[in-house]
């Protein structure tokens, strides 16, 4: 897999804050990149950076091994970034926004009528044709600027937040086409602030907060990194709360035993080994448990404790 | 995708007009529709058509009522006419220009812009070319009046044509205008001020040019005069060089801050300089005059005094992707150095354009006229006020170069050498009137460059002249230019030493 977007050690200050310190990452051919923090971690800052419309303190960003500090404009013609305040001009219809920008983008004659249907088909805008932005739902509005993005056949996307204030409907759509365009060998970097939007579509994560990248990597990477410290498992018995919790907590292995929706959520040290020892505690004091249910962490949770509880 | 890409090379297909539109600035285009379809335009435009309609029949009404067949109903008809015509030109466009570059920020597409490769310049060039066209427009709306008043007699065509012509580069300089204001401030509030100031000058000039085009068409044999026909294309010709002078500053504020924002502005301002230096020598090549060289050259030199307050404040760096757009060529790469950005180099600006003015000074007037000679006075000016310039930018942009980086220290740093230039003339006399010192009480001083120059020209009793001041004068001026000398050298040799540095990597072929 070839390395299509890589960022190196950036940082970017306004004043005394430092929206971004530091981040390294990278994402390759027919990746998709999920860029997930809470709001103000600093991923429109990162992302627009790379997109060469704002400038690290430190740092660079290399797009196919091109630096945006050095060579902008070449960068600009291999790069397709959506910003999260997508912008539409007032008074305008779909055909002459898409006709706008492809001329801006210097498509000329037959390859930018041939570039502008293609876009519009892949993006499902064709039964839309002549309508007013003005008119268009938040949703078509989305779908309308991604198609502005795809007009130059970029190599490289970089979304912002392209879900936000999405219908459940809309999202769905969002992420088939996103899909869609990791097939055609892009390099995708899509960022969020609500993990479940993402988990299912990226192939890998790298998760920002206060400016410091937390973690970065597969998403089975992160998962597996959380899951072997330790187990979090829901125990119901028929024998009193306080006993059970009792004789658990003089078990090695237990770390925590708190009460949860009528039973008690336990924490163990350890993987599965550590599950079935439970299991047998149970039945051995004969504190008939009639349910043990493991809590599979899940991306959500991976946040949450990497991000010390700030998701929104 | 990407198997779209292979079959790009096709020649384009279509219509003669297609492929025309082909290479027209695709923010043209996107304008026109949008202003065509936008409520602004249509809502102005008709209530201008209706002012107009109402405006010419009441003067019409009126000038029957009052006398009939012998009053002459052309010049007062075709000035209320083009009052409207004015009106629209000169305040409407432009300010429909103002509206549609912050819309720009407010509807979050200047982003986009930037990120299709457009330039700058292209973004502003549409702009502007797109308010020449809503005023070819208008011109060509009010065309059926404007004939009307000529069939009503008394006017004359050519000053009507001058008027029009006037009005339309007066129209396209105030386009350039607005669109420059308009780049000032992407915040709402400072906008909505900047709106209200622009509005106020758009207005006032407008009602200025309406007064003077309705007394060319009642005096308009004062056209006759090649004087006044040359001073109206001089002034055209300045408008237009002032116009792109703007368009260069939007230019500048538009790109960005790692790009090259000061060449641009140093060259279009040298040009303005140039093309004022040029219109006097063609004015009076016959017979030079030195009254009205001499006002030239002061000109030229507060010109470039008041451009160069903004250029020796800039940051010191050249940024990284100006060093690589250096020119090759060493020697000329050292040449065009008072051209590139940084605040050492726009001292340099200023003496390099100060020594330009200084060399037409004393080359046309030899040329024209072999006979003719300075006072030795009046041939002093030029260096009097290159020294002088110098120094008033020197000392506080030196004082303030570490902290060149900083926004807020460069409008300080702005700030303080207009400060300085009025405290230098204001100190003098208000210690001489504090503590009764006498010779000091008046305004006629060394720290008064206004004195000293006029001093210089014309040594009257009622001026002290360089006489006064003597030797005690010169060391004044020579200790102040040590000071900015010593301020300025490190930035001078930083400058340098990265200039030199840049050069050799741009001269050996690396990146
Ligand atoms: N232009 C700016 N000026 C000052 N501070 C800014 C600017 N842009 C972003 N910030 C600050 O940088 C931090 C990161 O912002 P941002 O990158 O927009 O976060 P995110 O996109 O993750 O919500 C925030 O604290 C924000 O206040
Ligand atoms: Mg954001």
């Amino acid at each position: 897999m070839r390395t299509a977007l890589e960022v190196k050690g950036l940082t970017r200050r306004f004043g005394k804050t430092t929206a971004v310190d530091n981040a390294t990452f990278e994402v390759s051919r027919g990746q998709i990149l999920g860029f997930i923090g809470p709001n103000g971690a600093g991923k429109t800052t990162t992302m627009r950076i790379c997109a060469s419309l704002d400038l690290p303190d430190q740092g660079d960003v290399l797009i196919d091994g091109i630096s945006v500090l050095d060579d902008p404009r070449l960068v600009r013609q291999r790069l397709g970034f959506m910003p999260d305040s997508y912008g539409a001009y007032s008074d305008t219809t779909i055909e002459e926004y898409l006709e706008f920008f492809a001329r801006a983008y210097g498509l000329r004659g037959r390859d930018r009528r041939r570039m502008i249907d293609y876009v519009k088909d892949f993006t499902a805008l064709g039964p839309l044709e002549g309508k007013l932005i003005s008119a268009l739902s938040k949703g078509m509005k989305q779908r309308l600027c991604l198609a502005k993005t795809l007009l130059h056949d970029p190599s490289i996307l970089i979304l912002d937040e392209p879900a936000s204030g999405l219908d459940p409907h809309a999202r769905v759509e969002l992420r088939e086409l996103v899909i869609a365009l990791a097939d055609l060998d892009k390099a995708i970097m899509i960022s969020s602030h609500i993990l479940t939007e993402l988990s299912q579509v990226c192939s890998s994560v790298a998760v920002i907060e206060a400016g410091k990248i937390r973690a970065t990597g597969t998403v089975e990477d992160i998962l597996r990194s959380v899951e072997s410290s330790y187990v979090e498992v829901f125990v119901r018995t028929l024998a009193p709360l306080e006993a059970v919790q009792r004789a658990l907590l003089e078990e090695v292995g237990v770390r925590s035993v708190r009460r949860h929706k009528g039973g008690l959520m336990v924490e163990l040290d350890g993987d599965e080994q550590a599950l079935a020892g439970l299991v047998q505690v149970l039945v051995r004091r004969g504190l008939d448990p009639i349910e043990i249910s493991p809590n599979v962490v899940d991306l959500e949770d991976v946040f949450l404790s990497l991000t010390e509880g700030q998701v929104q | 995708m990407t198997d779209l890409t292979g079959q790009l090379d096709e020649a384009p297909e279509g219509d003669r007009l297609d492929r025309l539109s082909e290479w027209v600035n695709p923010i043209l285009i996107k304008e026109v529709r949008q202003a065509m379809r936008g409520r602004y335009f249509k809502i102005t435009f008709c209530i201008t058509l209706m002012l107009a309609t109402l405006v010419g029949l009441g003067v019409l009404l009126v000038l029957i009522a009052e006398g009939g067949d012998e009053v002459v109903m052309g010049p007062p008809f075709f000035t209320a006419m083009y009052a409207c015509l004015t009106f629209a030109a000169l305040v409407l466009v432009p300010f429909s220009a103002f509206l549609s570059m912050g819309g720009e920020w407010d509807e979050n597409t200047w982003d986009l812009l930037v990120l299709s490769n457009l330039r700058p310049r292209q973004i502003v060039f549409g702009k502007v070319l797109s308010g020449m066209v809503q005023s070819l427009l208008y011109f060509c709306t009010f065309g059926p009046f404007l004939v009307f008043a000529f069939l009503l007699r008394g006017i004359d065509l050519t000053a009507m044509m001058v008027a029009l012509a006037v009005a339309f580069v007066l129209s396209f300089l105030l386009t350039c205008v607005s669109v420059a204001v308009s780049s000032l401030s992407r915040g709402r509030f400072t906008r909505v001020v900047l709106m209200v100031l622009l509005s106020a000058i758009l207005l006032n000039v407008a009602f200025g040019f309406v007064a003077w085009g309705s007394q060319l068409m009642f005096l308009p044999a004062q056209l006759h005069d090649t004087e006044a026909q040359l001073a109206i294309a001089i002034s055209m010709s300045i408008g237009i060089a002032v116009a792109a002078f703007f368009f260069a500053v939007t230019s500048a504020r538009l790109a960005h801050p790692e790009e090259n924002r000061s060449s641009g502005l140093r060259i279009t301002a040298l040009l303005v300089v140039l093309s004022i230096l040029a219109w006097e020598t063609l004015y009076d090549w016959r017979s030079p005059d030195d009254q009205r060289i001499l006002l030239t050259t002061c000109l030229s030199f507060a010109a470039l005094w008041v451009v160069s307050v903004f250029f020796c404040t800039e940051p010191e760096r050249l940024g990284r992707r100006v060093a690589v757009t250096l020119p090759k060529n060493p020697l000329v790469a050292w040449l065009v150095t008072p051209l590139l950005p940084g605040g050492a180099r726009g001292l340099l600006y200023f003496v390099f354009g100060g020594l330009l003015v200084t060399a037409w000074m004393f080359a046309y007037p030899g040329l024209a006229d072999p006979s003719f000679s300075y006072s030795s006075g009046e041939a002093s000016v030029p260096f009097v006020l290159l020294a002088y310039g110098v120094f008033f930018l020197g000392l506080p942009s030196g004082l303030l170069s570490r902290g060149s980086g900083m926004v807020a220290v460069r409008v300080v740093s702005r700030l303080s050498i207009f400060l300085f230039f009025i405290l230098c003339i204001l100190i003098p006399p208000l210690i001489g009137f504090l503590f009764n010192v006498k010779g000091l009480e008046d305004f006629d001083h060394p720290g008064n460059i206004f004195m000293v120059v006029a001093g210089l020209v014309s040594p009257s009793p009622h001026f002290a002249g360089v006489g006064e001041y003597g030797m005690g004068g010169v060391t004044l001026v020579g200790v102040g230019l040590l000071l900015v000398v010593i301020l300025n050298a490190a930035r001078i040799y930083r400058q340098g030493m990265e200039m030199r540095g840049a050069i050799a990597a741009r001269s050996t072929g690396e990146s």
